[in-house]
């Protein structure tokens, strides 16, 4: 009997996409839906489980946790990437960690669906015209405008193509851009000061990792324009939250487009769920059917594979 | 005195997108922000006042009002094509009809932020992430889907090369369309029903004439698939409102992006207002900051130019379709 696990699916998506139905006789799957923080219910749940899927970094897996969970055999995380799982632990207890292929793209078109609801004031309007009301705000237009983009790898590169196609003028920086890769995008390579003090629209598209904590820190806010709104699809803790949350609440920016957070699901009194010169979507950006078929599929083809003794697609820690 | 109107000032702003004291000092400015429809109530509102400054096609200008309307002389309207104003009559009366420049090509951005809102469930989860909850539900890929652009002019165009940017499958129908002209744009022209039954999502980019009136009715609502989305940033008679309020209502396509409509301002009590699988909004078309100070910037020399008996943007009477 191979008890399986799945973690995290808000969208109870999980036993639909997955192809479950793939599993032997003796394998069963069971699907949680909702999110636990506290550590010793965790154990209490996952305790029974022979395989664990992870949805994302939703959960953390720390070394208690894990010596902790007598019969897990095998680890699988949906996506490529996943920083919040301690290898080495796992690596002791002869656990091997697993994980999918990751969708591409739909980041960068959330990137421009908050861009836009933010310039044509969609929340707003929509809502007013809901109410019995008619025009209530006015909108502004990309075209000439500049964009500003923190990260220029797959993703910046989406983003930034759209902003050209809106005759935008598209400016990058990243630690390691250099000018040529910045004109292969066809956007020009800029200082990071050049970039927050010039542009009207600032996008986060980087990688999560230690040297990329807090890219966008209070000192980097403060120098954006009194009308600009930042735009952030990658991962929360890339931006200094409570900085913005000052900021956008002084008025020292025009506004922002959230996806993603410190801290998620968002705490029900964070200030975030209630400004009003913000969209905020629940982290949604890379989640469409499209990918959460990848996922789910993909961890049941890992869970196949390492019953027939040749677990696939092995995640290497992170550097 | 010099008696000028604004109309139609919805948001309130025309008077802090402009400087209006370069106007003569003689010179008194209203402004109006309600919308009357009631031709006798308009007539006795608009009577004594020489100037009118108009937005897009928000009032009527019919020759029976215009005839109502003894002092009026100029009659400024935003943009450069205003398709609500009879300047037959306003010849005849001898009043000068000018017009303003616009810019870019916001109503393409605003189709692109009606569809990217559905696609993205946008409105929904910021909704929902306000009143306490998280994640509702799934969002859809736009690359590798089907566009479908009705009119392939300007604005068309525009919409066309950003769905390229976004790697979308991208195609086109209009009555005159040419392969030359989808060849120029890098797009497939399909015929009509083919449009209808490919794309996932649509989006209207043509002018309304009598030929594009109700272009898409129940018949070709019912050809897309019912996964698909429609947007209307072109103007509301192209599309049969009542068929279209039934598709969304049993839930026959996938939802529309709405923002313009048969009636506007809308009615309070319209079916719209309500549907679940929309976004809707108030024509807001043109209507950014941007364009909204080159509209009254230019209201404004266009009015100190005809007092000095200068040259003014005059706008050309349509030709008739």
């Amino acid at each position: 009997m191979t008890r399986i696990a799945v973690l995290d699916d808000y969208l109870k998506i999980a036993p639909e996409v997955g192809g479950w139905d793939r599993l032997p006789d003796g394998a069963s799957v069971d699907f949680f839906h909702d999110h636990l923080d506290e550590e010793r219910a965790i154990i209490e749940r996952c305790a029974p489980y022979d395989v664990i899927v992870l949805t994302r970094e939703r959960t953390t897996f720390t070394r208690d946790l894990i010596e902790s969970l007598p019969n897990l055999k095998l680890l699988i995380t949906v996506s490529a990437r996943n920083r919040k799982i301690d290898f080495e632990a796992c690596r002791e207890r002869g656990i091997p960690v697993c994980h999918t292929l990751q969708g591409s793209g739909p980041t960068s078109e959330h990137t421009w669906a908050l861009i836009l609801a933010l310039y044509k004031n969609l929340l707003l309007e929509d809502r007013s015209m809901r109410a019995g009301e008619w025009g209530v705000a006015i909108g502004r237009e990309v075209l000439g405008k500049r964009l500003g983009l923190v990260g220029l790898g797959k993703l910046g590169k989406k983003v930034a193509r759209v902003g050209l196609a809106f005759e935008m003028d598209v400016v990058a920086w990243s630690p390691n851009l250099t000018d040529e890769r910045a004109a292969e995008a066809g956007v020009k390579r800029v200082s990071k000061e050049e970039l927050f003090a010039t542009s009207d629209i600032v996008s986060v598209h980087i990688v999560l990792s230690d040297r990329t904590r807090g890219v966008v820190g209070r000192d980097d806010i403060a120098r954006m324009k009194k009308t600009a709104c930042l735009i952030n699809t990658s991962r929360g803790p890339l931006v200094d939250e409570a900085a913005l949350v000052d900021a956008l609440r002084s008025g020292a920016i025009a506004g922002a487009g959230l996806d993603v957070y410190d801290q998620e699901p968002l705490p029900l009194d964070h200030p975030l769920r209630d400004m009003p010169n913000i969209v905020v979507t629940p982290h949604t950006g890379g989640f469409t059917r499209e990918t959460y078929t990848l996922w789910y599929g993909g961890a049941c083809e890992n869970v196949l594979a390492w019953l027939n003794g040749k677990p696939i697609r092995i995640l290497q820690p992170p550097k | 005195m010099l008696r000028i109107a604004i109309l139609d000032d919805y948001q309130d702003v025309a008077l802090s997108m402009a400087d209006w004291s370069l106007l003569p000092k003689d010179a008194k400015v209203d402004r109006f922000g309600d919308n009357v429809k009631d031709e006798t109530k308009l007539a006795e509102r608009l009577q004594p006042y020489e100037v009118l400054i108009i937005m897009r096609e928000r009032t009527l200008f019919s020759r029976s009002l215009i005839e109502r309307l003894p002092n009026l002389k100029l009659l400024i309207t935003s943009a450069g094509r205003n398709a609500a104003i009879d300047q037959a009559a306003c010849k005849d009366r001898g009043i000068t009809v000018c017009g303003t420049d616009a810019f870019g090509s916001p109503t393409a951005e605003l189709a692109w932020g009606l569809l990217l809102a559905l696609f993205k469930n946008i409105t929904v989860e910021d909704r929902a992430t306000r009143e306490g909850k998280w994640s509702l539900g799934l969002t859809q890929t736009l690359e590798g889907r089907t566009l479908g652009v009705l009119g392939l002019g300007k604005l068309g165009q525009r919409l066309a090369e950003v769905g390229k940017a976004f790697r979308m499958d991208v195609i086109a129908w209009s009555q005159n369309l040419t392969d030359e002209r989808c060849a120029e744009v890098g797009v497939r022209r399909v015929e009509k029903d083919a449009l209808f039954r490919e794309a996932d999502a649509i989006s209207i980019h043509l002018v309304l004439s009598d030929r594009s009136r109700g272009l898409v009715g129940a018949r070709e609502l019912g050809l897309m698939k019912p996964t698909a989305y429609l947007v209307n940033t072109s103007r509301g008679p192209i599309v049969d409102e009542a068929a279209l309020v039934d598709a969304l209502k049993n839930r026959r396509i996938g939802g529309a992006g709405l923002d313009v409509f048969d009636v506007e301002p809308l009615p309070a009590d319209h079916p719209l207002r309500s549907m679940p699988n929309t976004v809707i909004t108030p024509h807001l078309g043109y209507g950014t900051e941007e364009n909204y100070r080159l509209y009254f910037g230019q209201a404004v020399e266009n009015i100190v130019n005809w007092l000095a008996g200068k040259p003014v943007k005059e706008i050309a009477a349509p030709r008739q379709p």
